[in-house]
């Protein structure tokens, strides 16, 4: 299972810090979302040496501007294993959830009314993965953590309903805002998921990695179609 | 059930803030009837140089309760705070025996280098607290010369 976490500079505990800490929590792997390409970790393998948990990094992309925000995917998207996309107002989320280079639309419920059927529609179709950000119900209080519920419980039934596919996260930015898988099995409960579910969403993020990292390999010519010689079954 | 807590090394936090915390987290969570359904109490607290841990007593019934209040504790006294639960157990004996041997160690403190510039951190483990400004960042051995 995996977390994806903010490290330094956009959080306060280094990649290496909370690679030590999700190994104690039980976690196989963490992914740092990174928001500028420039500031990507080259010691990844020392981290994962170190503290015995595999550590990849991956790309956030937070634009507003929808027609540099699409320059920005195709740009990106064969620099990285993970390549999420920051959603917001209903029009974006939208879009976004119509890309098929998007491997993750996070941060989707800034706004109410935000999550449609539409939208859950065209991410299945795409397979653009929607995160269940479990934040603001971990660490959120009063009037905002209560919307948040709404609006975490509405998002998860319009997943089920439509068998959208997803991931789950925390948004941990410290090590110390990381939880582990169990503890999140217990409150995804609270928004209707079982311990599975979240258990579902946690392993998602290996299977886009592992995808991509074969993607980015180059063993594939085109969609589907693997290079090697004629008639080599392997 | 015994939880370990984490959090910056200058938090000052005690047994009855830690109960409190609990309680609250709880009670926000499934209101006051829930949080007297779970009936978190808490045993035995140890906590030092922003490292420690505790014994919690709730009812069997009662544990995905008390595991989902327990994670949704963020911050004491203004300070985050990081929980990881260690396991549940039946009896205090069996949690002590099973839980409790890997104790915290005690903290060093020394002046490092991290991103170039002298630091004065907090060291346990492989664990280093710098200090920057009034704000802490969490780093390792692998972060500081």
């Amino acid at each position: 299972m995996f977390e994806a976490v903010y490290a330094t500079p956009i959080g306060t505990s280094t990649l290496s810090r909370m690679a030590a800490t999700a190994s104690d929590h039980g976690f196989s792997g963490i992914i740092a979302r990174e928001q500028n390409m420039d500031s990507l970790n080259p010691d990844l393998q020392t981290i994962s040496n170190e503290f015995e948990i595999k550590v990849f990094s991956g790309f956030e992309i937070n634009e507003k501007n929808l027609s540099t925000l699409s320059g920005k995917i195709n740009s990106n998207r064969n620099k990285t294993p993970l390549l999420c996309v920051r959603g917001g107002d209903a029009p974006t989320n939208l879009f976004i959830s119509k890309q098929k280079n998007v491997d993750v639309l996070c941060h989707s419920l800034r706004n109410e009314n935000n999550m449609s059927h539409v939208m859950a529609k065209e991410a299945a179709k795409n397979n653009v993965r929607l995160e269940v950000n479990l934040s603001d119900l971990l660490r959120g209080s009063g009037k905002n953590r209560i919307k948040s519920l709404h609006r975490l419980k509405k998002q998860w039934n319009i997943i089920s309903a439509y068998n959208v596919p997803f991931v789950v996260s925390s948004n941990p930015t410290s090590h110390l805002e990381l939880r582990s898988p169990r503890e999140l099995m217990e409150v995804g409960r609270l928004i209707g998921m079982t311990p599975e579910d979240i258990e579902t969403g946690l392993l998602e993020w290996g299977i886009i990695l592992s995808k991509n990292i074969d993607n980015l390999s180059g063993i594939y010519a085109n969609m589907g179609v693997k290079r090697g010689k004629y008639g080599d079954s392997n | 059930m015994v939880v370990s807590i984490e959090s910056w090394p200058t938090a000052n936090i005690d047994k009855r803030t830690f109960q409190h915390a609990i309680w609250t987290s709880t009670s926000r969570l499934f209101g006051d009837n829930g949080a007297a359904t779970a009936d978190l109490f808490l045993i035995r607290f140890e906590f030092s140089d922003g490292s420690g841990w505790g014994i919690i007593r709730t009812p069997r019934d009662a544990l995905h309760m008390a595991k989902s209040s327990l994670a949704c504790i963020s911050q004491i006294n203004e300070f985050p705070i990081g929980i990881l639960i260690k396991g549940v157990s039946g009896t205090i004996k069996t949690c002590e025996e099973k839980y409790l041997s890997d104790l915290p160690t005690s903290i060093v403190s020394k002046e490092l280098f991290f991103n170039n510039k002298l630091s004065s951190c907090f060291i346990r483990e492989n664990s280093v607290d710098i200090k920057i400004d009034n704000d802490f960042i969490g780093a390792t051995h692998l972060d500081v010369t």
